[in-house]
């Protein structure tokens, strides 16, 4: 335990001493290791500690919350005196606390611990990413990378006796190279991570197929012209296509603007917001992902929802304050990037389901349209529903073909919309790999589907 | 937290037992307070206490870096042992040689900041009166509607075995509302937000955005002049400041390598950084590696004047630090500070007149994906007005506007009296007026 349970019960004590009726520590210890590379050289390497606590209380429908870098007795009991100061001014109405330790089921085998191995050994795998990316062609211009491991522990405890604690520990390689031709440059990107150790580089991709396909997009993106502006039909591919899901509905499936009846998907659970082929699922508890978990940043065990069922909207994603104005219990999917931040219901792996229609009918079904192979990000007003993502690599479909390389191509629309437009879904689940940012920082998310077909969306391009 | 003398003489005591010959720390302490108000309800607050502290060191000619938010005498030998190890792999560079900073002879004094600082009580009494407000202002203010309020001081301090001792305080204030609308079944959000005296900043025009956004419609696809309101470019100088850093110039991730003194963009357009803006919170006086700030034109008139360094990348390209280091946990960075295109001449009314028809673009959105900071290239979601025989008429949403940034400086040709700017709580911060751009695709229907 990261601390002592006596000392644990002294602070949750004070949090509600003047009449809180919830009190929760959240205490993380992390060591962030990270290389960049260069022109081939290591430009940077540094290693964070990060250390700190987190101490929040309820009153009804109101959350406080205080942190503290200093892990010390005094700054802990301060701390937590803050809070106090801030919930109320009345007296304890929560019933004494025992504590029952929790111990939580690891699913995810970690076969090389990142902080195990001499930095000079990463050091090397990123530097093979970049000679393997500079030796595709010529035209590769620049390549950059980094190399980043995380190993974070966290405990948490709360005044309903609960005692747990994880270990989380993820890598991720992160390639751009940069094609040149006279004064044009374009970019292609890498960057699979995985909840593992170093062995993600035999399981996953090597360094030199890491640097290899950023080259590969950055070529294809150098000769591709611009795509016309319009509407089109366009067919989607797997892995981090699944962005499109992401965006365009998963941030308004979450409790956060659920609760306040702020995204345009409060109040629909079992109507149809999706076309009939769509399901979607969030999944924390798929072995050693990227946004996989045991347990969420409020104790709960992780959780698999289905939250949209052959286009009726089932589940939301809860956190434990939400769920009070919601009058829903949390699905486990509390989550803040560190104890700095106040937690709030988050993605963990979420991907549309797989479906029946074959690739190959999928893009023989568009006549004229276009064929995005690789996503870049996006964002969303969860109010409005309105979004966008960007396309990394994408290609012209005439006559149900795939044609010539586009670039600079971006799809806007609205979820509620683009999810009733989904109509075929393709039989291949891939996912890639995220950071999202909201309100509790920047955390890890997968985002996945199979090759999608969207009979129409605004492609903005020139 | 440990004393900071303490601190000093534990770091050179596990400097010199591991043979590390230079070393270098900046620490920061803070304390905040934020709280987040919907409708009428303070539903969450939030306070802190901070510290962190990053380690440079110097051991056989490589420096390496190590950072932690915990600052106790135990984290020390832990640090410097990973800051060493570190400094083994990074590779020797051709042109510089690491070292720390005696110091400048004299720094430069701060502008008076004005009324940052805000106790727990006056950000909720701000919060309270705010949220009144704007459900006053229209019956159509709906529930959802929220504001945000936050309070921050900090203290930072730069110590290094050439005997610089420097410290810094400062204090910031922000308030951001977003006001939600709604009419006839359409729902409308739009954000206001200011930064300082926050007792003194109205967020209103959050809901009078909102409303003017009801009963938006598209726009045709085509190449439209286009009036970017300064919140929108401002953005733009965001995600694109990389560009002007000597050390991306330097290794091919910008089009500015060997261009200083070019034509860079439309012959009205100054780029400014200035670490002493007046009213600018997060004010600095020297930098991450402790020299002299100072106020500088990177784009001169359209003219390419400088690029911003700090000093490995100056002696790297042959020429002086700029004073934009920034210390990280992970060594040094190049880094603006109040980083801005000046203002124009023209009011805003003048700056549409002059459009005749075009587009009014009002908020952009997903630049961190739709703008590659390398190419220039860029596609944008984008919402606004068109603009009518020199006024502004109805809104529009859910189109793309798309173009070169780079080539889009040259196509400025007019910019307001008025320069909006970002709420960064003291950090780096971006500002600009609207910009009247010649033409660009939008996207819509």
């Amino acid at each position: 335990m990261l601390l002592d349970e006596h000392l644990v019960l002294e602070v949750l004590d004070r949090a509600l001493s003047t009449g809180a009726d919830f009190a929760e520590v959240f205490v993380e210890e992390s060591l962030e290791n990270s290389l960049s590379l260069v022109d081939g050289r290591i430009d940077k390497s540094a290693t964070h500690i990060v250390s700190g606590v987190g101490i929040r209380a309820y009153l009804g429908l109101r959350s406080v919350s205080a942190t503290s870098s200093d892990l010390s007795r005094d700054a802990l009991l301060a701390t937590a005196g803050d809070v106090a100061a801030l919930i109320g001014e009345g007296r304890r109405i929560a019933p004494p606390i025992s504590l029952r330790e929790r111990l939580v089921t690891n699913v995810h085998q970690i076969d090389i611990v990142p902080s195990s191995v001499p930095v000079e050994e990463k050091a090397a795998l990123l530097k093979r990413m970049g000679e393997a990316a500079s030796a595709v062609s010529p035209m590769i211009s620049q390549v950059t990378g980094t190399f980043l491991d995380v190993d974070r522990r966290i405990m948490v405890a709360n005044s309903e006796g609960l005692l747990t604690s994880d270990r989380q520990v993820r890598c991720r390689m992160a390639s751009s190279a940069v094609a040149t031709k006279g004064t044009d440059s374009q970019t292609g990107s890498c960057s699979p991570g995985r909840r593992m150790g170093l062995e993600l580089f035999d399981k996953v991709m090597s360094p030199e197929e890491i640097g290899r396909e950023a080259a590969r997009q950055a070529l294809v993106n150098i000769e591709a012209g611009y795509m016309e502006s319009g509407t089109y039909p366009v067919a989607i591919e797997n892995g981090f296509g699944g962005v499109i899901f992401h965006e365009s509905c998963g941030h308004s499936l979450e409790a956060t603007r659920v609760a306040y009846g702020t995204s345009e998907f409060a109040g629909c659970l079992g109507k149809q917001i999706a076309n009939e082929k769509v399901t979607a699922i969030d999944d924390g508890t798929i072995p050693n992902a990227w946004g996989s978990l045991n347990i969420d940043d409020e104790g709960e065990p992780t959780q698999r929802k289905v939250l949209i069922e052959n286009g009726i909207l089932r589940r939301y994603m809860i956190d434990r304050f939400n769920g009070r104005r919601m009058g829903m219990p949390s699905s486990g999917s509390a989550r803040r990037e560190s104890y700095a931040y106040t937690p709030t219901s988050r993605m963990t792996n979420t991907f549309i389901d797989p479906g029946n229609d074959r690739n190959e009918d999928i893009i023989a079904s568009i006549d004229e349209g276009l064929y995005c192979a690789k996503m870049g990000g996006g964002s969303v007003n969860p109010l409005t529903g309105e979004f966008n993502f960007a396309v990394t690599e994408a290609y012209r479909i005439h006559g149900g073909k795939v044609c010539e390389a586009v670039r600079g191509a971006s799809l806007v629309g609205k979820g509620s919309q683009i999810l009733m437009d989904i109509d075929m879904v393709g039989p291949d689940l891939a996912t890639g790999q995220g950071m999202c940012g909201s309100s509790s920082g920047s955390i890890p998310t997968d985002v996945g589907q199979p090759l999608i077909r969207v009979r129409q969306i605004t492609v903005g391009g020139r | 937290m440990i004393d900071e003398a303490k601190l000093e003489e534990l770091i050179a005591s596990t400097c010199k037992a591991l043979s590390v010959e230079e070393w270098e720390y900046m620490t920061s302490a803070s304390t905040s307070f934020s709280a987040s108000m919907v409708d009428q309800e303070v539903v969450e607050s939030s306070s802190a206490r901070d510290c962190s502290i990053s380690l440079r060191v110097i051991a056989d000619g490589r420096e390496g870096s190590a950072s932690s938010e915990k600052l106790d005498g135990s984290i020390v030998p832990r640090l410097v042992a990973s800051a060493l190890a570190n400094s083994r792999v990074k590779a020797v560079q051709e042109g510089y040689v690491p070292e720390v900073y005696k110091g400048d002879a004299s720094y430069p004094e701060k502008m008076d900041p004005g009324r940052n600082y805000f106790s727990a009580g006056e950000v909720k009494a701000v919060l309270a009166t705010c949220q009144e407000h704007l459900f006053s202002l229209d019956g159509r203010v709906s529930f959802g509607t929220g504001s945000d309020a936050a309070s921050i001081k900090s203290s930072t301090r730069l110590v290094n075995s050439a005997g610089l001792s420097l410290c810094d305080d400062y204090a910031s204030s922000y308030i951001i509302s977003e006001a939600v609308v709604r009419q006839d079944g359409d729902v409308r959000n739009a954000y206001e937000s200011g930064e300082g005296d926050i007792s003194a900043i109205q967020t209103d025009e959050a809901v009078w955005k909102a409303i003017r956004k009801l009963g938006a419609g598209t726009v045709k696809s085509g190449r439209y002049p286009v009036v970017l309101s300064g919140d929108c470019l401002r953005l733009f100088l965001s995600t694109y400041s990389p560009a002007f850093s000597g050390r991306n110039a330097f290794l091919g991730l910008s089009p500015y390598k060997d261009r200083i003194g070019d034509e860079a963009a439309s012959p009205i357009v100054s780029l400014i950084d200035d670490p002493l803006y007046p009213g600018y919170p997060g004010q600095r006086t020297w930098d991450g590696e402790g020299r002299a700030t100072w106020r500088k034109a990177v784009i001169d008139r359209g003219r390419l004047n400088t690029l911003l360094y700090n000093r490995e990348w100056a002696l790297r390209s042959g020429t002086e630090s700029t004073g934009n280091a920034a210390m990280t946990g992970s060594g040094s960075i190049i880094r603006p500070y109040s980083f801005h295109i000046a203002a124009g001449s023209l009011s805003f009314d003048e700056l549409v007149q002059m459009v005749g028809d075009g587009v009014y673009v009002t908020d952009m959105k997903g630049f961190h994906a739709g703008a590659d900071p390398v190419s220039g290239d860029f596609s944008i979601e984008s919402s606004g007005f068109l603009i009518e025989h020199g006024q502004v008429s109805r809104p529009v949403q859910g189109f793309t506007v798309s173009g070169n940034f780079f080539t889009m400086l040259g196509s400025i040709k007019a910019l307001s009296d008025q320069v909006r700017w970002a709420v960064t709580l003291g950090a780096m911060r971006t500002g600009s007026p609207d910009a009247l751009i010649e033409g660009l695709s939008v996207s819509g229907e």
